[in-house]
């Protein structure tokens, strides 16, 4: 059932060519005043109105727009006058007018709807780019002075054991790059806390225990 | 030995390689972007470049793309590519090459993938040729 709700929202919050809107929605047109036709000519008077309907909704849906589904609710309206009342006297009697503000109204409803899904659709693509977007950088921004602090932990380890005297210079380096990618880091976990607690960031900064430790040591 | 080529951005990340580099006893240049790094081979060619994918100025991939337009020798160059970027993999694809570590990593898995670069020497064969 999933699956179907989600094939269906794509279908329908796919944006079709104008070509193939406006031609869908004559051709749906056209189905709809044929079937009213052939309803008409086996005497099966209670479908006749069903299938304009039908046909006004499909039109819409298919058009996926306002143009389209306005063209096809006046194609059905002009359609359905000239079967029930008489050629030449589509808007000059109150079922006929009424039937064209029906399916104006109708088509104008449906593609409403669409439009909504299809900015709601729209809407969270966006967010889920922006997401990816974020996580992707965080990620990076992250794993780079991480990579840094590995290496140089090792390096500085390799160092250490390595040689009996170790120039302090050496050591001071490391530690500096290691501090360094430390501090890197902890910019960014402010710099997320802030955005999570949007509006309070001015009480995070500066008071971090790690920040402090940096601060300290370096002192 | 070997004439290494690092290009990063990152003074933490290049500084310590060049370290453990020369501790392997090879001889080792810097170049802080792609700009610089082209700079630097053209200078002279390196045996291996050791590459990073984001960096300000020109970009490893783009780097990477350059030396293989110019067609003068400069595209059979491994390239080692480096980085913390998420889709290394398939970035490491398009530019061609089978040599790529994600940080963080430690020390010994850097020198397997650079030992394996150097050794087998297969260089980029990129999927997509600069437009």
């Amino acid at each position: 059932m999933t699956g179907f709700s989600e094939r269906f929202t794509q279908w329908v919050t796919r944006e079709p060519s104008e070509v193939f809107r406006y031609f869908s929605a004559i051709a749906i047109a056209i189905a709809a005043i044929a079937m009213t036709a052939l309803l008409k000519h086996l005497g099966v008077g209670g479908w006749l109105y069903i299938a304009d309907v039908l046909g006004v909704i499909l039109g819409a849906l298919v058009g996926r727009g306002y143009g389209p589904a306005l063209l096809n609710s006046t194609l059905i309206a002009l359609g359905l006058c000239f079967f029930f009342i008489q050629p030449g006297r589509v808007l000059s009697t109150p079922s006929s007018v009424g039937n064209l503000i029906l399916f104006l109204l109708l088509s104008g409803a449906v593609s409403w709807i669409i439009s909504l899904l299809r900015e709601a659709v729209k809407l969270e693509r966006i967010s889920a780019n922006s997401k990816d977007q974020v996580i992707s950088v965080v990620s990076h921004d992250l794993k780079d002075p991480m990579g840094a602090t590995v290496l140089n932990a090792q390096l500085l380890e390799k160092t250490l054991l390595g040689q009996e005297t170790v120039p302090v210079s050496k050591v001071l380096k490391y530690s500096e790059s290691i501090l360094r990618s430390g501090e890197q880091m902890d910019q960014i976990v402010q710099d997320l806390l802030a955005g999570v607690h949007a509006g309070t960031d001015s009480r995070i900064k500066g008071t971090s225990p790690s920040r402090k430790v940096f601060t300290n040591f370096r002192e | 030995m070997s004439d290494v080529l690092i290009v990063d951005d990152n003074i933490d990340i290049a500084e310590p390689l060049r370290q453990i580099l020369e501790m392997e006893g090879h001889q080792v240049r810097m170049a802080g972007d792609g700009l610089e790094g082209l700079d630097s081979v053209e200078d002279a060619f390196p045996d291996i470049i050791l590459l990073d994918v984001e960096m300000p100025s020109l970009s490893g991939p783009e780097m990477a793309k350059r030396l293989q337009v110019l067609n003068t020798g400069r595209e059979k160059i491994p390239i080692v590519l480096l980085s913390a970027t998420r889709d290394l993999r398939s970035i490491a694809g398009r530019v061609g090459t089978p040599y790529y570590l994600e940080k963080p990593y430690s020390i010994d898995r850097f020198l397997m993938v650079f030992q394996a670069a150097l050794n087998d020497r297969i260089y980029p064969k990129p999927k997509e040729k600069a437009a």
